[in-house]
């Protein structure tokens, strides 16, 4: 039972976890994507929409997982391995496009949940933002083999969403496509 | 046929005719696509749609087994109505179902399982367990071809409809995955990135 709500301490090491963890060197992608690729300057914005959201979840799961109890703590740590994994891959991209990741914000607005639930309450919320970005994404960013790389990340998210949904005691397939109000 | 939402849809094919319309005005584009399209996305999707009945034929031949039990067999139920509408929207988004296709076969689907590197055989389902792992590996193959789809299309709105779809086949894969692994995340949802099986 989590009595504590999330404090500014607590979310700013969220905020530090996502900036470490954006700090790591990423290697190039196999996505064909280059300063000089058609639409690569609507693509960078994207894509640092992109990151945003991933650096949210990433602070959300940091501060989230010391407060859970161990089965979905357990999730979580995963959950934050590939979260951190998306935001390194969107770091590759954004500099093969020729940008340079935005700074992330020193601190995160992560609500005040009270108790397990609506931690879990806050990681849904994370990761259906994130659904609804990168289905927006997929549909609007111009090399097919980059929104390909999106997709492969959405997937993922989706994934995620299933265990949360479960988590939360919601049907964890809740329709035959998956959208931003699962 | 644009957006595939017109007067005239059977109930059967209103979830699908949804599913299209949907996804269309998310992406501001059509997501019907005309036949012998220069892009080449018709044929692409018409792939897909092979894949797609492909794997409605292997759960219902899984169901028919009766080798899971009562929480298995609902979830697979469940999964199995969604593989329905993903043939049902792709059949809508290609102008409508191809009655002219040849029905599956065992022998057929077994050729397109060990294309796609699924060894089970559908002979072969002894168990839950055994049932599982093919649904499992017969999603990673349906996750591989919504992958190299979406890596071809041309189309934008088609791309989202198509990510869409993959990542419904992820969520069936991780759901498949927990009851066999008793919900362990790092079994159920293994990597941060999903691409399926290859072969594509």
């Amino acid at each position: 039972m989590v009595s504590r709500v999330l404090s500014r301490r607590g979310a700013i090491a969220g905020a530090a976890a996502a900036l470490a963890g954006c700090s790591t060197k990423y290697r190039p992608s196999n996505v064909p994507l280059t300063p000089h690729t058609p639409g690569a300057a609507a693509d960078l914005v994207i894509l640092d929409r992109l990151l945003f959201h991933e650096r949210y979840a990433i602070a959300a799961y940091s501060a989230a997982i010391p407060r859970l109890s161990r089965p979905a703590a357990r999730a979580a740590v995963q959950f934050l391995a590939h979260e951190l994994a998306h935001a390194s891959e969107l770091e590759g991209l954004i500099a093969q496009a020729g940008g340079k990741p935005a700074r992330p914000p020193a601190f995160y607005d992560l609500g005040r949940p009270e108790d397990e639930r609506q931690l879990l309450g806050l990681l849904h919320a994370a990761e259906r933002a994130q659904l609804r970005a990168y289905l927006d994404a997929v549909g609007r960013l111009t090399p097919a083999r980059l929104r390909a790389a999106a997709a492969a990340i959405l997937a993922n998210e989706a994934q995620h969403t299933t265990v949360l949904r479960g988590e939360l005691g919601l049907e964890p397939l809740p329709s035959a496509v998956v959208s931003a109000g699962e | 046929m644009t957006r595939a939402v017109a007067a005239g849809f059977t109930r059967r094919e209103l979830p699908a005719a949804a599913i299209a319309s949907a996804l269309g005005a998310a992406a501001g584009a059509p997501v019907a696509v005309a036949a012998g399209s220069a892009s080449g996305d018709h044929q692409i999707l018409a792939g897909t749609l092979r894949v797609e009945r492909v794997v409605v034929w292997v759960y219902e031949r899984v169901l028919a087994r009766g080798r899971l039990g009562p929480g298995a067999r609902a979830t697979v139920r469940l999964i199995l109505g969604h593989e329905r509408e993903h043939v049902a929207a792709l059949e809508l988004a290609l102008g409508g179902a191809r009655t002219g296709e040849a029905p599956i076969t065992l022998g057929a689907a077994e050729r397109e399982l060990r294309r796609h590197h699924v060894g089970a055989s559908l002979l072969e389902l002894g168990t839950q367990r055994d049932s599982l792992r093919l649904l499992v590996d017969v999603e990673s193959m349906a996750e591989g071809a919504w992958f190299a789809a979406i890596a071809r299309l041309r189309a934008p709105g088609l791309a989202a409809l198509a990510a869409a779809i993959m990542a419904s086949e992820a969520q069936h894969w991780t759901a498949l995955s927990a009851i066999s692994h008793h919900g362990d995340p790092k079994i159920s949802v293994p990597y941060p990135f999903v691409r399926g099986s290859g072969g594509y």
